[in-house]
């Protein structure tokens, strides 16, 4: 163990404390096989490590598969005729504060027959009951 | 005491500099390795990996190196933060697993000497502050001056030399058995 200059100014069983803990305290000294095997993984995170973050798989393949997913998930959101209850619902508010209740209802349940499917049994219950049938 | 590499030592080219630090590694491999075992408490194959963890980031950053420092001031400084942070992680991973990790792993099993003996010493630098242990172990079981460990820790040596008495104290009065007995009366721990 080295000496140092802060050592020299401790007392004798102050460095005895301390020269008894140094030698308790200490690793084993690897084995010729064991620090070959220290040796080769230290080169192999060396040479990962030192190899460009353009060339490593993985910093490739995760943003050309989002860019791919993005090209070819963007026209369809992008092109897509929205549901009809959502037009409907749209057009509904848009004639609010013009249009009363029952040409609302009545609106909303002669805009088509697959339009019947979305309508709640509510609707259709006070359409016939203002005889909008 | 370090032998100081400077930049100029370093060389300019980067093959130079490549030859410079595979040079170091091998000069330093071993200190590196005990210093990183005695500063993440005994864990064998913790040290290791602090140990090479501190050598690649040192290497990545080869470019950055300016030689205001020694490269060994520079290296054990990443060396100690890298130790550090592996002790945070351990007792993050503790909190979160607690039945199963409640102490650092223990070394006794691939070393030599007296394994309680040792458990104890790891268990009584677990209670100093990160600072008195760091200085500890740096000073006074690696032998580096307090100047060097205070380049190493960014302090004072004044601060160094405070940790360093306040460190020696406690650990006096927790292995109090270390100072006065010879070896056939040391304690040897009840785990």
């Amino acid at each position: 163990m080295p000496s140092s200059n802060e050592r020299e100014d401790l007392k004798p069983d102050e460095q005895r404390f301390i020269q008894r803990m140094a030698e308790h305290y200490a690793p084993q000294p690897l084995s010729a096989v064991q620090q070959a095997t220290f040796d080769r993984a230290l080169e192999e995170r060396l040479a990962d490590s030192s190899r460009s973050p353009f060339l490593r798989p993985s910093s490739i393949l995760v943003p050309v598969c989002a860019a791919l997913l993005l090209w070819f998930a963007l026209p369809y959101f992008k092109d897509r005729t929205p549901p009809a209850w959502d037009t409907a619902a749209t057009e509904m508010s848009d004639m609010q504060g013009t249009t009363s209740h029952p040409t609302l209802l009545a609106y909303a349940y002669y805009q088509s027959e697959a339009q019947e499917d979305f309508l709640p049994a509510e609707y259709l219950a006070l359409a016939d009951a203002f005889e909008l049938l | 005491m370090l032998v100081g590499v400077g930049i100029a030592e370093m060389g300019a080219l980067p093959a130079e500099r490549e030859a410079c630090f595979s040079t170091f590694v091998t000069l330093q491999r071993d200190r590196a390795r005990r210093l990183a075992w005695r500063l993440v408490g005994g864990d064998e194959a913790a040290a290791e990996d602090v140990t090479q963890e501190a050598f690649v980031r040192a290497y990545q950053a080869l470019d950055r190196f300016r030689g205001e420092a020694s490269l060994e001031t520079w290296f054990y400084r990443i060396l100690v933060r890298q130790a550090h942070n592996y002790r945070r992680w351990r007792a993050v991973r503790v909190l979160w697993h607690s039945e199963s990790e409640a102490e650092p792993a223990d070394p006794t099993s691939t070393v030599q000497g007296d394994p309680g003996l040792r458990r104890r010493i790891a268990q009584a630098l677990d209670q100093l502050s990160r600072r008195q242990r760091e200085a500890f172990v740096l000073v006074h079981l690696e032998g580096f001056t307090v100047q060097e460990c205070a380049d190493f820790l960014g302090k004072p040596s004044g601060t160094v030399k405070s940790h360093l008495h306040r460190a020696l104290v406690r650990l006096r009065a927790e292995l109090a058995d270390l100072s006065e007995g010879t070896g056939d009366t040391l304690k040897t721990g009840g785990a």
